[in-house]
This record gives C-alpha cells, sequence and structure tokens, in this order.
C-alpha cells in the first residue's frame, strides 16, 4: 500500500511510519519538536471513485447520462437511472448530478453549502452602530428593522444559533425609532422656556 | 429551533476580523471561519482523513516572563505619579495587561495541528493549546476509527516515494530583505535633517530628529533579530551592529545635551535674564560627529547591499 507521507507542521519533515499512533508523539529530527501523527486507515486506501460497469445485455438499463453504462440506483429527486459514476451520495440520499445542482443553487441541501449571510449580526449591527455617531440611527434603524422582518425566515448558521439577535436588533431599532420621533415631537410641540426667544 | 446535527469540539479562536472554530456532525468534521456577519464553511468527511498531527510550538516562557515583567514594571508607575486619575490608569492597565500574561500561562503551552486528506492538509487554527488539541483528539479520534475502523500495524504501510527523504529538511532559500537599505537610507536622511537643523537653527528640524531616531533604533534591531541569522549579507549587519554603536552614543550625547540645556535654563532663570537660543551650546560638535557616522555607515551600508545585489 502506497500512502502519502505525514509531515510535522513545523518544518514538514516526514514522521516514519513506525512513529505514527504514539500517544505520547516523537521528537522531529527535523526541528526538533514534538509531534504526535494520529494516522487512519484512510491513508492506505486507493484514491479512484468507483467506475462505472458496461452494459451486457440489450435488456439491462443503461445510465440516463451514459448510455453504455449499466444502471445503478435511481435518482432519489427526480427517478433518472444513474450509474456508479453518476450516483452523487448526499445526506443518505442518491441524487443525479443534475439534481444536485439545483439542490445547491437552491440551497436545499445543507451540507454542501460553503456560505451564509449571518442577517441575525448584520440586524443588529445596522441598529447599534449608527447609534454611535447618533445622526445616522435615522437611516440605521429602519433598515435594521427592513433586515429582520426580510430575513426573519432566512437560515442562520448551520450550527445551533438561536434567534436572540433579531429580537435584540428590532427592539433596539424600534427604541430608536421611537427616540427619534420623541425629538421630533419635543421640536414641534414643546414651547422654549421663557426668556430664551 | 431545529435539533442541530453539530456538536462543538472547540472553542472559538480570535482572529482581526472574526473566529474560527470546530464543529462534529456524524458523518463530518466542520470548521467554521465566521467573520461576524457572514460564515464560511470546510467540512471534513470522517472517511477521508488520513491523518491528524500536533506539531508541539517553540517555547514562549522567555517572552511570557518578559511580558509580565513589563507590566509590573508598568504598573508601577502608579507610585511615580501624584494625579489620581494618572495612579489608577496605570495601575489598572498593568493589572489587565500582567492578568493577560497570566491567563496565557494558565492555559498551557501552544501547539499546530494538522488534518490530512488524500487531496489537502488543512491548518486547524482552533486546535491551538495543547490542552485543546487533547481533548479534541479524544473526541475526533473514536468517531474517525468508528467510520474507517483502526490502522493496525503501520509498518506495511509505504510511505509514498514523493516524500522528501533527505538527511537534513530541504532549505527554503529566504527572500533578500530591503530593511537594510531602508535603515541605511534613514541614517543618510537623518544626516541631512542633523546638518540641516545646525545650518538653519531657527527652521525646528531639529524637532522631527527624536522621531527619526527613535525609527532608527526599532528597525535596527528589527533587522538585527529577525533577518541576521538567515541572510548571508553577513557585512550588512556587521555595520548595522556598529550603527548600534554610534546610536548608543548619540542617546549618550542626547543626555548630556538635555543636562546642559537644564543648567542653562536654570542659570538663565536665576540671574533673571532672557533665555538665550540653546541650539548655540558646545554640543554642535557631537551633532557634527552624529551626521558624519551616519554618512559614513549610510553610504558604506548601500554600497554594501548594492555590491551583494549585484554579485548573484
Amino acid at each position: 500500500m502506497a500512502a502519502q507521507a505525514i509531515c510535522c507542521g513545523a518544518c514538514s519533515w516526514p514522521v516514519p511510519a513506525e512513529f505514527w499512533n504514539r500517544p505520547e508523539g516523537v521528537r522531529c529530527p527535523g526541528c526538533g519538536r514534538n509531534v504526535r501523527a494520529s494516522v487512519f486507515p484512510a491513508i492506505a486506501e486507493s484514491r479512484g471513485g468507483p467506475l462505472p460497469e458496461a452494459i451486457a445485455a440489450d435488456s439491462e438499463a443503461s445510465c440516463f447520462y451514459h448510455s453504455e453504462s449499466r444502471a445503478a440506483i435511481p435518482c432519489d429527486q427526480c427517478g433518472r437511472f444513474l450509474c456508479r459514476l453518476c450516483d452523487i451520495q448526499i445526506e443518505g440520499r442518491h441524487l443525479c448530478p443534475a439534481c444536485f445542482q439545483s439542490g445547491v443553487s437552491a440551497r436545499k441541501i445543507e451540507t454542501v453549502e460553503t456560505r451564509r449571510t449571518l442577517y441575525d449580526n448584520v440586524a443588529l449591527a445596522l441598529a447599534t452602530l449608527p447609534a454611535l455617531m447618533i445622526w445616522p440611527v435615522v437611516i440605521g434603524a429602519p433598515a435594521a428593522l427592513w433586515v429582520v422582518f426580510r430575513h426573519w425566515r432566512s437560515p442562520l448558521s448551520v450550527v445551533p444559533r438561536t434567534r436572540f439577535r433579531f429580537y435584540l436588533a428590532a427592539l433596539v431599532a424600534i427604541g430608536e425609532i421611537a427616540g427619534v420621533i420623541a425629538v421630533i415631537w419635543a421640536f414641534t410641540h414643546v414651547p422654549p422656556p421663557a426668556g430664551t426667544r | 429551533m431545529a435539533k442541530s446535527i453539530y456538536r462543538k469540539l472547540t472553542g472559538r479562536k480570535g482572529a482581526i476580523f472574526g473566529y474560527s472554530q470546530l464543529w462534529l456532525a456524524p458523518d463530518h468534521i466542520l470548521l467554521l471561519k465566521s467573520t461576524h456577519l457572514a460564515e464560511q464553511y470546510q467540512r471534513f468527511a470522517l472517511a477521508d482523513i488520513q491523518a491528524i498531527t500536533i506539531t508541539e510550538s517553540a517555547g514562549r516562557t522567555p517572552y511570557q516572563i518578559a511580558a509580565a515583567a513589563v507590566a509590573i514594571a508598568w504598573s508601577l508607575g502608579f507610585v511615580a505619579v501624584r494625579s489620581p486619575f494618572t495612579k489608577y490608569f496605570f495601575l489598572i492597565t498593568g493589572a489587565v495587561a500582567l492578568a493577560a500574561v497570566i491567563v496565557d500561562l494558565l492555559r498551557g503551552p501552544h501547539c499546530r495541528c494538522d488534518l490530512t486528506t488524500a487531496v489537502s492538509r488543512e491548518r486547524l487554527r482552533p486546535v491551538s493549546r495543547l490542552r485543546t488539541a487533547r481533548s479534541f483528539l479524544a473526541i475526533v479520534e473514536p468517531a474517525i476509527e468508528a467510520v474507517q475502523g483502526s490502522l493496525g500495524s503501520p509498518g506495511r504501510i509505504e510511505v509514498s516515494q514523493s516524500a522528501p527523504r533527505l538527511d537534513q529538511p530541504p532549505q527554503v532559500p529566504a527572500p533578500s530583505s530591503l530593511l537594510p537599505e531602508i535603515v541605511f537610507g534613514l541614517f543618510l536622511l537623518d544626516a541631512a535633517l542633523i546638518l540641516l537643523a545646525l545650518r538653519f537653527p531657527r527652521s525646528q528640524i531639529d524637532a522631527v530628529l527624536p522621531t527619526t531616531f527613535f525609527a532608527e533604533i526599532v528597525l535596527v534591531m528589527v533587522a538585527l533579530i529577525r533577518r541576521a541569522g538567515r541572510d548571508p549579507r553577513h557585512v550588512i549587519y556587521a555595520l548595522l551592529l556598529l550603527a548600534m554603536v554610534g546610536i548608543g552614543w548619540d542617546a549618550v550625547g542626547m543626555g548630556r545635551n538635555l543636562r546642559a540645556m537644564f543648567n542653562i535654563a536654570i542659570e538663565t532663570g536665576s540671574q533673571s535674564k532672557a533665555l538665550e537660543a540653546w541650539t548655540q551650546t558646545p554640543l554642535q560638535r557631537s551633532a557634527v560627529l552624529s551626521a558624519v557616522w551616519r554618512i559614513v555607515a549610510g553610504t558604506g551600508g548601500l554600497a554594501a547591499v548594492f555590491l551583494a545585489r549585484t554579485s548573484k
């Protein structure tokens, strides 16, 4: 079995196989630092994926995408027959490349998402940061409320996260808007103290 | 909130504009990188992980002791001042710095963690302490072995011939730094400023000199500490070392200057006379010498740098 070298993180010196999986680690001959290498059976496996099988008889079903390959499994989404090459296993389902692509585009397959916007933090930032300079609150607070309402149902992080920041942002933004209204009302309705005119 | 498939593996490792964190799912490890407004995800299937290496970092005890000493010295500043505000400022900031050093010590030694798959080798920044690494491996190793099984005897695995097999690690050629050129250029600039300040005493050019002198000290020290061991241009660094002697001599001269200026000010004040310009002190000679050694070091250094670059 040929495997790629496991290297020291500091100097890239290859750690010999006899020093793998030692709990106490080994002193690296390159840099002298202690290196602990936990190595798993995947190191010895071949990197090639499954290969499709050729059709042996006319009665056999063929892959939707490769007419010369034997169908191995249907797509769980659209039902097209797939060969081993076209079968994409994701979240316990078998999908064809087209359904996989549409699932990624529609953000329906969470485990392949590589990026998410944290709209709750965006709303909170819009509600709080403009308040540091006071007058931008006039724009920031309504913008924060808009983000809260627009993205209330948008997925947040893939890891556990509550909607507490959304509530907080809405509360702060409503408070700021109320404060702005109160100031405008005070300017227009409350008469100035006597003797200041 | 829907039940998440993820279980927290490490705490948040802070970066300049965000943090990173590791999570474990039933079939993969998730490396989350957050900027606070957005998150990026990298997933490593447990079935694909070939190895996890933990490399102990170099000891930082001397730096931690130095940092603690500086923090204590700083907080002792409260005995040297009278204003209550300044007293509390020194005390609180010093205590905060000392607490940071103590927390760093208590968190234990640093390490580096790398995760290897067939197609990538990713550094896991959230695993930056040996203690974290141990608890991380205690969770992750059984999870990976549950998917892959255990390796058994690793002796039967033949390591790919593409791996380097040398007696010494390959040398990484370090690009030659421009820092010496900048330092020697600064010497010439300072020399010019000193001479101009002497020639035009009312121009206040000398007000810039403390800043540029400080820049000289910092840059020379950075050049000597960070580059001297790796840069083969030894002549240049020898010149920089000599320049340190010159800078030290300048510092002594400046101390003398200050003392002379105080003496003149006290004397003039006691005689109730108007203060004369103290740029006309007898220390002009030392200023000329400062300019001269800078010109010599600057031109010599730049010549040496030029010769070293052209001889390659």
